[in-house]
């Protein structure tokens, strides 16, 4: 690819990887350094509930077997990056025997698909709405109207989508109250339940869209009104070039790449970002179960989601960064030769 | 050459009569073109000098209409074979851009979209001005032709603007402003950031394609040494107004303007290489300007009547045009 070398790529992909080697070692020591130790706790709680039951004592032990508490710590730390490398994170405590595996991995496909996709749709009205205020050929009756995507900003977003939940959901039953789909519907492909997964997708989408696209639009429209003064600004318009050909292509075309980095960013944070939309709605994305586990005390859901966290922020800046060349031809990645 | 008399008989393909510019500020207007007229002949080059501030860029850039938020047209005709520039409609201006009468511009080094492909950007000059029908191999024939005569190899089409020095992308401005044979080129200090050799290089080929499409040049530049070389006639600038207009030989051998003298003086001479002799006293304020000549306060040779009256642009001697009080009493 231009401007990336193999070297680089494989180096920039090293680093992706010696940083969630270290999230993953962070994600294991931090619970044991904790005061109130939370192994100590599980122990205390493993034994409270062993307390009533014949045996008690033998079972507790044998739950201290089965985590591998017994183990010295590198043994541990061992066993713990082994399975972390499989996505083994081990059972919930709060639903075991369930795997934290199953409860994580349908909750990363709802959180992607939701905000995700909603962080996509806020950079792209973003852009555009930047654009038109930036623009002096926007008609008025347009202009008239932008501002009304500055008012979400002003609120924070779960107020934005308590409001939503009320109108929409509430008092008109327009839309569904609160999950991704409707439970009684078998899911599978078919057309009612894509139907349904939009339909409860369409308010906590808008109240993440809804409180962000005002932001993107300033930073767009302060970034496009720098390009003005440019000198290919002005040949652009010497060539002759029609008004939206110099817009799209000269203006905003440049005024893009800056904002891509901001867009890694908000998408790395897709799954705590929106942490409190998810509760709003009960929709069982990460964020939901995170909050969830933490309710619950069940560490080892809290630290499978943490570690995805760091993982999709290293993978999405990783992932701007290698086609960050494709976007500024500018900038190249060329490891330095090194000698 | 171009300028002769035998030219004299046919009509100028550009003539500016009292231009008026100014620009909004906070402190009022500030009239950084106050009634320049000239003419300009098919096929001729015209150098416009004067020193930095003496709007130059803002006469060039008003010639095609290139405005700023701020910049006010207050009065004047640009009429490039007779039609008045500054009469059209939005739409008709646009398409006389590049395909009449284009420009060079000062900012060279930064005047390629950053994002763009060279070839994309000589390819939207041509869509731009063309109907949608023609085919992408016809445009590309013509930049190949273009990119040739400016002495560049065809694989500056695949390349960004960051990718070339900064003589190639001068080259790609030239190969771009001729890209739809104008019948005038505007050139805005077309090599100020190049390095002295790669300056002459430029020039020579802007003057080769130039005779070759027979467009005629305005030359804007600071530079009388090399503006003496390139061009068939001078005008000189100051503050907002031509002061003086005439054959570089003529202009050379007999100024007229004490300013055109002051700044003939100033150029370094064989003799004395390294002592540069500026002109004393400050660029007068276009914002509040000096009553009568503007160049007055900094005159040597200054009467009573410079302070009170505005002398008028007028042509002295046969294709010798001053503004000065001086040569009118004296010379008529
Ligand atoms: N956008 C602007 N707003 C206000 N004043 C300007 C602007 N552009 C140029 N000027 C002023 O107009 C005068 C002429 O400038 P310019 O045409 O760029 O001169 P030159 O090209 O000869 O250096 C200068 O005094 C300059 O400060
Ligand atoms: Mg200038």
């Amino acid at each position: 690819m231009r401007g990336l070398d193999l070297r680089y790529f494989v180096r920039r992909i090293g680093m992706f990887f010696l940083v969630i080697f270290a999230a993953a070692s962070f994600n294991f020591l931090i619970p044991r350094l904790a005061p109130g130790n939370p192994i100590g706790a599980i122990n205390s709680r493993m034994s409270q509930a062993s307390a009533g039951i014949e045996n008690g004592q033998a079972m507790f032990e044998a739950y201290r077997k089965r985590f591998g508490l017994d183990d010295p710590i590198y043994i541990q730390y061992a066993k713990y990056m082994w399975n972390t490398l499989r996505f083994d994170f081990g059972e919930s405590l709060s639903a075991y025997p369930a795997e934290v595996w199953e409860i994580v991995r349908p909750a990363i496909g709802w959180s992607i698909s939701l905000i995700g996709v909603s962080v996509l749709i806020t950079f792209a009205m973003g852009i555009t709405v930047g654009a038109m205020l930036a623009w002096k050929g926007t008609p008025k009756l347009v202009r008239a109207f932008l501002p009304i995507t500055m008012i979400g900003g002003v609120l924070p977003y779960y107020l934005l989508a308590m409001l939503l939940l009320y109108l929409f959901a509430f008092t008109t039953k327009l839309l569904p109250m609160s999950g991704a789909y409707d439970s009684g519907i078998p899911r599978e492909l078919s057309g009612p339940y894509i139907i349904s997964v939009l339909r409860h997708a369409i308010l906590p989408a808008l109240s993440i869209i809804l409180t962000s696209v005002g932001t993107w639009a300033l930073t767009m429209r302060g970034l496009i009104v720098n390009t003005i003064g440019e000198d290919y600004m002005l040949l652009a318009e010497a060539k002759g070039l029609p008004k939206r050909r110099i817009l799209w292509w000269y203006s905003v075309r440049n005024a893009i790449p800056p904002q891509l980095t901001h867009l890694a960013i908000a998408l790395g944070y897709v799954v705590s970002g929106a942490i409190l939309v998810e509760i709003v709605f009960s929709y069982p994305g990460l964020g939901y179960q995170l909050y969830m586990a933490i309710v619950n005390s069940d560490y080892t859901v809290i630290q499978g989601i943490t570690l995805i966290l760091a993982v999709s922020v290293g993978l999405s800046v990783l992932i701007i960064d290698l086609i960050y060349p494709r976007l500024d031809p500018r900038v190249t990645y060329v490891a330095e030769s090194s000698g | 050459m171009a300028g002769d008399r035998s030219q004299e008989a046919k009509a100028p393909v550009l003539e500016v009569r009292n231009l008026r510019v100014s620009y909004t500020t906070a402190a009022g207007p500030l009239r950084a073109v106050n009634g320049v007229s000239f003419y300009l002949w098919p096929g001729e080059r015209l150098g416009l000098v004067g020193e930095s501030g003496s709007g130059k860029t803002t006469t060039a850039l008003s010639l095609m209409r290139l405005m700023q938020d701020t910049t006010v047209v207050e009065g004047g005709e640009v009429l490039l074979d007779g039609v008045d520039l500054l009469k059209l409609s939005e739409e008709e201006m646009r398409q006389a851009r590049f395909a009449k009468i284009s420009l060079i511009p000062q900012g060279a080094m930064n005047s390629l979209n950053p994002m763009m492909k060279v070839g994309e950007q000589l390819r939207d000059t041509i869509r731009a001005h063309q109907p949608k029908g023609n085919s992408k191999a016809t445009i590309d024939a013509r930049i190949q032709q273009v990119l040739e005569s400016v002495e560049l190899r065809l694989n500056v089409m695949d390349s960004y603007p960051h990718e070339l020095s900064g003589g190639m992308k001068q080259r790609v401005c030239i190969a771009m402003s001729i890209l739809l044979n104008p019948k005038v080129i505007i050139a805005d200090e077309p090599t100020s950031a190049l390095d002295v050799v790669v300056q002459r290089q430029v020039m020579e080929t802007l003057r080769r394609v130039q005779v070759a499409l027979g467009a005629a040049v305005i030359l804007v530049g600071h530079d009388m040494g090399l503006m003496a070389q390139f061009v068939d006639r001078i005008g000189v600038m100051y503050g907002g107004k031509l002061v003086e207009v005439g054959p570089v030989r003529g202009i050379f051998k007999d100024p007229l303007h004490p300013y055109t003298q002051l700044l003939i003086k100033s150029l370094p001479n064989l003799d004395m290489k390294d002592v540069f002799r500026g002109i004393p006293g400050l660029t007068p304020s276009l914002l509040t300007p000096p009553p009568g000549c503007m160049f007055h306060p900094r005159c040597p040779q200054v009467i009573q009547r410079c302070s009170v009256d505005i002398p008028k642009f007028v042509e002295i001697k046969p294709e010798r045009w001053a503004a000065c009080h001086l040569c009118e009493g004296g010379r008529q």
